[in-house]
């Protein structure tokens, strides 16, 4: 897969790139735009999920992961760098 | 002799003296008599504030216990409640407000300013804190409505237009508690979990099953599936209600859920839409010892059908049978009743049909019509065609077919395509807009637009960041797709179905 390489910036963009589109109000995301204060409805955060899984082969059965790496688009680019490092 | 309960708040005010625990939020606990409390003294604040039997009181308040008090103190004080969904904005909330021409608006002290500023210009209502009406004194209630008055309004919305009330009499909604109870068992050892919103018909009717039982509610709001799956576990919850995308969240994102035993769960219930037979599986395997039941209901009829959980396995896309006290019947385009396996329009007739939509008498007579296949003058009723399209098998047990009209169902919600139209014209980047519903695993439909620009190099992004001010979330399209043209009919009206069938056929 492409993106078993990627480096962390192309993490970064392909991230903050679905933020935009698929959560509009929030657009353009800063790296401490905040996730888990009502900005994402629970579907919102499903689907977030199921993109990282499909995207970077991230589970949430995964040992430590923690909800709280969906905080802000900087944090959850920085637990996606370090899962697939 | 007891008398039976006739009024909303006859629920609540049969355990004014139980020390049983009625409402968990958070940290927050109360009993039965502090609840009562409370309503008693929320009602006084109405009075004083000039409510009047009939008028209305919307409630726009976060999802918890005031929300469940006030509900319970616009019916003591003879008024009608109309909940507004607080994820709804600005122009949302006061269409509700200024439709219902609600007398007052209960809130908090937080929101206060929000709703001030929508209010403004448009409607006429005076702003009741929460935060005051818990300190208001108690004072003597009249006591003259009947089972007949109007005790709630709840907004939803069709094919078309703006939201529409639907009018529920007190007569209503205790049938409808008293129905859903018998049939799910409910007893004043259930613990239930309240996940829905309030405003929507089966969100309210779990708590009024509650109440009516003196049994226990648990309001939660949830951001992952695990903070349900932890107040499953924590508060010992033995019943809950979810809608689709719920259990799409429970079933594939929830990694708690596979290590906890939930040994307490008595049953879930689902209605809102259908739920995919994979997601019922999983759901089945993942809580083995759980009973699924899965119901169907629309607003204006408030509950409908369920689908007794032993069927499950031999009809796992069915939406059962008629609920207690009720009868359903498919009717044919040309008036018939439909034979087996023969598709129509799906008809209730019961104790719960609604009395038709606020101030909107055109529409209410689509919907609210007299009963087909009995004239008035031998005892007709008044039934309600539900615009959905179902077929009824050799055994009694319908299934859902889809809607006839345009309307959109996700997460749960209804919407209609002519309000996100709406929102995406004010843009005034478009010449034409059609809003569709196509399938969705998680949402059961998504929002879709498809529009026709003004300009060739109309930018999407800004657009439905526009819209996502205007709309509530689970309204913004999530996709905004730029055509020459729209489809039309041979009338010159948009083909929504074409529209549809061009995104979902493969080639």
């Amino acid at each position: 897969m492409q993106s078993a390489t990627a480096p962390a910036d192309d993490i970064a963009a392909e991230i903050y790139g679905y933020i935009d589109k698929r959560f509009p109000a929030l657009a353009p995301v800063a790296p401490d735009t905040a996730l888990l204060d009502g900005a994402i409805d629970s579907l919102g955060f499903l689907e977030l999920i199921m993109f990282l899984g499909e995207r970077f082969n991230i589970s949430m059965e995964d040992d430590g992961f923690d909800f709280q790496e969906l905080a802000t688009p900087e944090s959850l680019v920085g637990f996606v760098s370090r899962v697939r490092a | 002799m007891i008398a039976a309960p006739v009024l909303l708040h006859d629920l609540l005010t049969a355990h004014a003296g139980s020390d049983r625990c009625a409402l968990v939020h958070g940290d927050r606990t109360l009993d039965y008599r502090a609840f009562n409390d409370a309503a008693v003294r929320f009602a006084a604040a109405l009075l004083e504030a000039g409510l009047e039997r009939g008028d209305r009181a919307a409630i726009f308040l976060p999802r918890g216990m005031e929300e469940c008090i006030a509900i319970f103190a616009v019916s003591r004080a003879s008024g009608v409640f109309v909940p507004i969904n607080a994820l709804l904005r600005g122009q949302q909330i006061s269409h509700i407000v200024a439709d219902c021409a609600a007398r007052v608006v209960i809130t908090n002290r937080e929101l206060a300013p929000m709703v001030a500023e929508c209010l403004q210009g448009s409607a006429e209502a005076r702003i009741l804190l929460v935060e005051d009406m818990a300190q208001a004194e108690p004072l003597a209630l009249p006591d003259c409505n009947i089972g007949e008055d109007l005790a709630a309004i709840l907004y939803t919305s069709g094919s078309t237009g703006r939201p529409k009330g639907v009018m529920l009499s007190h007569r209503n909604l205790l049938a409808g508690a008293r129905i859903v109870r018998t049939y799910l068992g409910i007893t004043p050892e259930e613990r239930i979990l309240s996940v829905l919103p309030f405003s929507f018909d089966y969100g309210l009717n779990q708590l009024l099953t509650a109440v009516e039982q003196g049994a226990l509610t648990v309001v939660l709001t949830f951001r992952f599936g695990d903070d349900i799956v932890r107040a499953l576990r924590d508060h010992r919850i033995t019943a809950l209600a979810g809608v689709p995308t719920i259990w799409a969240i429970l079933t594939r994102a929830s990694p708690l859920l596979h290590k906890t035993e939930l040994p307490h769960l008595r049953y879930v219930t689902n209605s809102g839409g259908a739920v995919p037979s994979q997601t019922v599986g999983n759901l089945r395997r993942m809580l083995p010892n759980t009973a699924i039941v899965l119901m169907y209901g629309l607003t204006e009829a408030f509950r409908s059908t369920y689908l007794p959980p032993e069927e499950l396995d031999r009809r796992p896309t069915s939406i059962g049978k008629a609920i207690p006290e009720c009868e359903i019947f498919i009717v044919t385009e040309d008036g018939r009743r439909a034979k087996p396996g023969e598709p129509g329009i799906l008809v209730h007739r019961g104790p719960t049909v609604s009395l038709g939509y606020w101030n909107r008498p055109e529409e209410t007579a689509k919907v609210l019509k007299a009963n087909p296949f009995r004239t008035p003058d031998q005892g007709g009723d008044i039934v309600c065609y539900s615009g959905d399209l179902a077929v009824e098998d050799e055994d009694g047990f319908f299934s859902f077919i889809g809607r006839n009209d345009a309307m959109i169902k996700s997460s749960g919600y209804r919407i209609s395509p002519s309000e996100v139209e709406e929102a995406i014209m004010a843009t005034g980047h478009f010449r034409h807009v059609a809003v569709i519903g196509l399938p969705d695993d998680f949402a059961g439909q998504k929002v879709h637009a498809v529009a026709v620009a003004l300009e060739r190099d109309v930018a999407v992004a800004p657009v439905l960041q526009a819209v996502a001010g205007t709309l509530a979330a689970y309204m913004v399209p999530r996709e905004l797709e730029l055509v020459d043209a729209l489809p039309v009919t041979p009338n010159g009206k948009v083909d929504y179905r074409q529209l549809v069938r061009e995104r979902t056929d493969n080639g």
